[in-house]
């Protein structure tokens, strides 16, 4: 299902924090189309780099080009942004906004959509995460399965090329966790191409086309899930896993 | 435990703890919570009027004073009663053309009010002179039209009585809304604190804005993109002003422009740093001070008469330049309580960043600010009494005016204290409802 040509490319990039080496050359590729899982350790870069392809860290050195456009220039930053949708752990949703309204403004300050479109295209992905009837709901009076759902919906009124989820479903009741994986499974059935950063076993199995595991700011191995999971090669991903899987 | 039990025991510790309140606060031992906000008004008009009613006329004459009542009446002549009872008045300067409603008001040698006279309608009519003509004997039947604009009245009352022509323009809203407008007093010190406080959450909003822009920005990118710009700006700025064409001028200007433009990214910070952190450091009565006595009369001398800021306009200007700085730093704190997430996520959906302060940070900023703006406001609405300095005629200068005539400055104090409360107290039960009105869902 994935195609030849890749929408992400990170070419030995580098990142500091101060005294903190982030990340330490990272190149990836990732084809349109596919799903690709990363795990690793906390304090492994695997936030840094979703960020950096999101331009919301720059990077020290190395290059980003996503979708076919180079992330260095200024003019560039928001046009890739709006291709690239991008759900946090903390779902940061706008509080003194409703639902539809989070999913609403976006659309009609970036893309310049009407207020009836928009509208429109906010009820259709609330529709589609499973809670229409949240749509006139603030933030606060949502739980955070559904707050989360909210965060993928207003990612989607962007129809960005690409999904970047940054372990969408940490900061969840285990209880709430499955809501938010199958809308994410679903999305990975229709296509979209998704980086994530996640620990869940069952949405990597189900979903991911590849998973990477990063350490030290490094790719230390890549493979099918199964692979990664079942037959990890490396000793530092035997070890993480080892403490993960019980 | 049993449900009714613990509603009793809920509602039981929901209820002030009267004894506690009573060994801590002896002296506030007042259930405010349970008196409604108009309840406080009325208590606060209640002790006011009671005690100036229980004391002495005095607190009346004085509030009158500070207040610049009554705004429907000005007074347009005086004199005395002769022996022989009878009174004659100018009127002094002249009226303006109009229709006019002018009393005689006559008070007893102790000043008491002792009477007043009927109705004399006149008109002034357009481009009468201001001559000596026949004096008006009775109030006419029907509106006198006139050949001065400076008529004479007469008429009899007791001897010895003072006379007060006042003109009453009470059938005139336009007349009263201008008088509102003049009013010295209370009128002057609300219209100052209102413009003065418009002006600094302006200048607050926009230096508070600049003040969480990147203290080390990227100078190098595009550098020589805008040090073209600024070199193309100042060879125009030649072109037009002639007197830049000397040597030291024309230089500093061809040097100045490029490396104005090379610091432009790293200008909104250090600007509004030095703007917050000097103002802030200086006193507001030298700030007033200096805008009085200093910078109004040398921008009234450089420009020829055409920047005239003296009186009022220059006290607006310094209490809002003041304050601002305060406000500035109010809306960083503001900005920068909201957590970092909330930029992320609108950026990561395109927005830019002016987009994202706009709709996603300032919206939820102000409501995080609104107690400490309100604070400020009531500062503001206190501080509003140093203007008296540069003679400007509002609450507490008119208080010290009384006081310097009738020489009571128990009273005239006491009037200006009274005043500035009910203004301070309501304000803050205004803010108190605003920001109940506006809290962030959910907080």
């Amino acid at each position: 299902m994935a195609s030849e040509q890749p929408v992400i490319v990170l070419e030995n990039v580098h990142k500091r924090f101060g005294n903190v080496h982030a990340l330490r050359g990272i190149s990836l590729e990732v084809a349109l189309g596919e799903v690709v899982v990363v795990i690793g350790p906390s304090g492994s870069g695997k936030s840094t780099m979703l960020r950096c392809i999101n331009h919301l860290e720059t990077v020290d050195s190395g290059r980003i080009i996503v979708d076919g456009i180079p992330l260095d220039k200024a003019q560039n930053i928001n046009k890739v942004r709006a291709e690239v949708g991008m759900v946090f752990q903390l779902f940061n949703l706008f509080p003194h906004l409703t639902a539809l309204e989070n999913i609403t403004l976006a659309q009609r300050v970036v893309r310049k959509r009407s207020e009836e479109q928009a509208v429109a295209i906010a009820r259709e992905l609330l529709e589609k995460v499973g809670i229409p009837d949240k749509a006139d709901s603030y933030p606060h009076q949502l739980s955070g399965g559904q707050q989360q759902r909210v965060a993928i919906a207003r990612a989607l009124a962007m129809q960005p090329k690409i999904m970047l989820f940054d372990e969408p479903t940490s900061a969840l009741d285990p209880e709430m966790i499955k809501e938010v994986l199958d809308v994410m499974l679903d999305l990975a059935r229709e296509g979209m191409t998704m980086v994530v950063v996640s620990h869940e076993i069952g949405f990597a199995r189900a979903a991911a086309t590849r998973m990477i595991f990063m350490d030290e700011g490094q790719i230390i191995e890549q493979g099918s899930p199964d692979e990664i999971y079942f037959n990890p090669k490396h000793e530092r991903t035997k070890l993480f896993l080892s403490k993960v899987l019980h | 435990m049993e449900s009714g039990e613990t509603t009793e025991s809920l509602s039981k510790a929901l209820q002030p703890d009267w004894e506690a309140r009573r060994r801590g606060r002896i002296g506030l031992a007042i259930p405010w919570e349970n008196i409604p906000w108009w309840g406080i008004i009325v208590i606060i008009v209640g002790v006011i009027a009671g005690f100036s009613a229980l004391t002495n006329t005095r607190y009346i004459d004085a509030l009158y004073f500070i207040f610049d009542l009554p705004w429907n009446k000005v007074v347009v002549a005086r004199g005395i009663v002769d022996e022989d009872g009878h009174w004659t008045v100018t009127v002094q300067p002249g009226l303006e053309p109009g229709h006019y409603t002018l009393y005689a008001q006559f008070n007893d040698q102790e000043g008491n009010f002792a009477g007043r006279s009927e109705a004399y309608r006149i008109v002034v009519p357009e481009g009468v002179p201001a001559k000596e003509s026949p004096p008006v004997t009775a109030p006419p039947q029907q509106p006198l039209e006139l050949d001065t604009s400076t008529p004479t009245l007469m008429g009899d009352a007791v001897a010895g009585y003072e006379v007060i022509v006042y003109d009453d323009f009470s059938n005139s809203p336009w007349r009263m809304l201008v008088r509102i407008a003049t009013a010295n007093g209370v009128l002057l010190t609300i219209r100052t604190t209102l413009l003065a406080y418009g002006g600094a959450l302006v200048l607050g909003l926009i230096f508070g804005v600049m003040r969480v822009s990147s203290r080390s920005p990227n100078l190098t990118y595009h550098a020589g993109r805008r040090v073209a710009i600024g070199l193309a700006l100042a060879l125009v700025a030649l072109a037009a002003v002639p007197a830049l064409r000397t040597l030291p001028l024309a230089s500093l200007v061809v040097l100045g422009g490029p490396i104005l433009l090379f610091l432009l990214p790293a200008l909104p910070y250090t600007i509004s740093t030095l703007y917050v952190e000097i103002v802030r450091g200086v006193p507001m009565l030298v700030i007033i001070l200096y805008m009085g006595f200093a910078v109004t009369p040398a921008l009234r001398e450089s420009t020829d008469n055409m920047v005239d800021l003296r009186g009022w306009p220059s006290a607006l200007i310094g209490l809002a330049f003041g304050y601002g700085a305060y406000l500035a730093e109010v809306f960083r704190a503001g900005i920068q309580s909201i957590p970092r997430g909330q930029m992320e996520a609108a950026r990561s959906l395109g927005m830019s960043y002016m987009q994202a302060m706009r709709y996603i940070i300032l919206p939820q900023a102000v409501r995080v600010v609104l107690p400490p703006l309100g604070n400020d406001f009531i500062s503001m609405l206190k501080d509003s009494s140093l203007i008296s300095v540069i003679a400007l005629p509002e609450v507490l200068q008119q208080g010290r005016l009384w006081i310097s005539r009738n020489f009571r400055a128990f009273e005239g104090f006491n009037s200006v204290v009274m005043v500035y409360l009910v203004m301070t107290l309501l304000l803050s039960l205004m803010v108190r409802t605003v920001e109940r009105r506006t809290n962030l869902p959910g907080r």
